[in-house]
């Protein structure tokens, strides 16, 4: 392996006195998609905030090897103020575009994801949580990061748009050559995004293991995207507490 | 260009939307019309009349100093409330330690009626136009830190967080970020606070004797003349609503314009 696009060493963390995760240890590889599940509550977005610099973490390290980093985040988080395109190209003009290339850079990322073009104008008030979710996208692709961060992105759509944005962002990386951390808790989810599915402990105590998912993602057919789930929930024990549940512990 | 077009488009829905307003304005000037008729033109003048004594004194000279001399002082009031205001209530929304020592702080000088002030501000500075922009000052400085303070406090910090994992410094989330989520909060206290302005500076003119329209008011009230009071009313209503609309309210409509498109009627591109 090269040198890591991400390494965690031994990271901690605490909310007011309480830790929340401790000593994780995780890298990942150039251009690799790794999907980061565990029970509701056990600190995976908040390692994936920690990973991209939202909050420090109390003790190891993180050590960023990639040039440019984004994120998608469980809400589309979008200004409500701005158009869908100023949306997007408000991060485009971040990276350092001029006002004019940044617009035509965002009107491009929208496309890709398949964005109606006569929508762009629209706030998003005026536009479904799918719509505003391919925003949402659409802005972490804009600036052509080498690395992004999937926190939970699509907990809060349906089925039928899940596969959908799943599909866009499976298509993106395969385009884009990113790589990416996917925090979710959907396993069927994970296994037809990532190429490598890492488990973490339902309290945090560090990653319990990690499992590597033959073939390419997107060309994962249904039968073996079921097949794999089922077996990984049934047969292998890393995979046991996966959908533990302690709402009382959901911060 | 299609921007302009926009823009021409909001402007003539906005004055489209003035028939609602002219047509509550008759409605109201029925009622006075009624009451008018009821109690004779001693207590209540007909409003055509009022409307005509107002236009009468508006044609000399010196009235519009006048007038103008009260607009001045609110005006800097206003100003200075909403620049010293505006910036204490960023410091504290930003700093929860400096808004816990400033809440109690605004419980007081809020507790406090205009109107002690003005007699402290009298002694002070005896009867000049500072005393006046400084007692409009007191009244309208916690209004907008207040409408500033909780701005920022209440901000998405969600979008902070987005902006920030973009890439953007400290500056430049606040103005993309924070500012724009207090403006929100700012504007019904700015326009609050420029009502305030005008009233607070009415007053302190009919209880002082610096000139301007309260001086009037007072002078109106000596000679029982309802007529003159009432137009003298109307004149610095009208003012009121002159600066409202020619400053507050342009400013909050480009500002805002999400929110338009977020209403259930109205056009939708």
């Amino acid at each position: 392996m090269s040198s890591p696009s991400l390494a965690l060493r031994r990271v901690s963390h605490a909310f007011l006195g309480r830790e929340v995760i401790s000593k994780i240890n995780l890298e990942i590889a150039d251009h690799e998609v790794v999907a980061l599940v565990g029970p509701s509550g056990c600190g995976k977005s908040t390692l994936a905030h920690i990973a991209a610099g939202l909050s420090e973490p109390k003790e190891g390290r993180v050590i960023r090897g990639y040039a440019r980093h984004s994120m998608v985040f469980q809400e589309p988080r979008l200004m409500p103020w701005a158009t869908a395109l100023e949306n997007v190209a408000y991060v485009a003009r971040l990276s350092g575009l001029s006002r004019r290339r940044a617009r035509a850079a965002a009107a491009q990322s929208t496309e890709r994801v398949g964005f109606l073009p006569e929508d762009l104008d629209k706030f998003p008030v005026e536009l479904s949580g799918g719509m505003r979710q391919r925003i949402a996208i659409a802005r972490a692709l804009v600036a052509n990061p080498d690395f992004i961060y999937f926190d939970e992105p699509f907990t809060a759509l349906d089925a039928a748009l899940k596969h959908r944005m799943q599909d866009i962002v499976i298509e993106a990386s395969q385009s884009g050559r990113f790589g990416a951390l996917f925090v979710t808790h959907d396993l069927t989810e994970a296994a037809r995004i990532a190429s490598r599915i890492a488990v973490m402990h339902p309290t945090g105590q560090g990653i319990m293991g990690l499992r590597d998912i033959s073939g390419r993602p997107g060309m994962r057919s249904e039968r073996e995207l079921f097949d794999l789930t089922q077996h990984w929930q049934h047969d292998d024990p890393l995979f046991r507490h996966v959908h533990d549940v302690d709402e009382r512990r959901i911060a | 260009m299609t921007g302009l077009l926009d823009r021409l488009g909001r402007s003539a829905r906005f004055l489209w939307g003035g028939w609602s307003g002219l047509a509550a304005l008759a409605l109201f000037a029925a009622l006075w019309q009624a009451g008018h008729e009821a109690y004779g033109d001693f207590i209540l003048p007909a409003p055509l009349a009022t409307l005509r004594t107002a236009l009468n004194i508006l044609g000399s000279p010196e009235n519009w100093a006048i007038f103008i001399a009260t607009m001045r002082r609110a005006l800097i009031g206003f100003a200075l409330s909403a620049l010293i205001g505006g910036f204490a209530g960023l410091i504290a929304g930003y700093s929860p330690a400096t808004m816990r020592l400033a809440r109690p702080l605004l419980t007081v000088i809020l507790g406090v009626p205009p109107i002690a002030w003005l007699v402290l501000a009298l002694i002070w500075f005896g009867a000049t136009d500072g005393m006046v922009i400084v007692t409009i000052f007191v009244g309208v400085v916690p209004l907008v830190f207040a409408g500033t303070a909780e701005g920022i406090a209440t901000r998405d910090r969600g979008l902070d967080a987005m902006a920030e994992v973009f890439g953007a410094t400290r500056l430049r989330r606040f103005w993309s970020v924070g500012f724009r989520q207090m403006l929100a909060h700012l504007f019904p206290a700015l326009l609050l606070g420029l009502a305030s302005s005008i009233k607070v500076a009415v007053m302190i003119e009919v209880l002082s004797s610096v000139g301007g329209i309260g001086n009037e008011l007072a002078k109106a009230r000596q000679y029982m003349d309802v007529t003159q009071a009432l137009a003298w009313i109307g004149i610095a209503v009208a003012g009121l609503i002159a600066v409202e609309y020619a400053l507050v309210h342009p400013v909050r409509a480009e500002v805002e314009r999400w929110r338009e498109a977020a209403r259930p009627w109205g056009i939708k591109r």
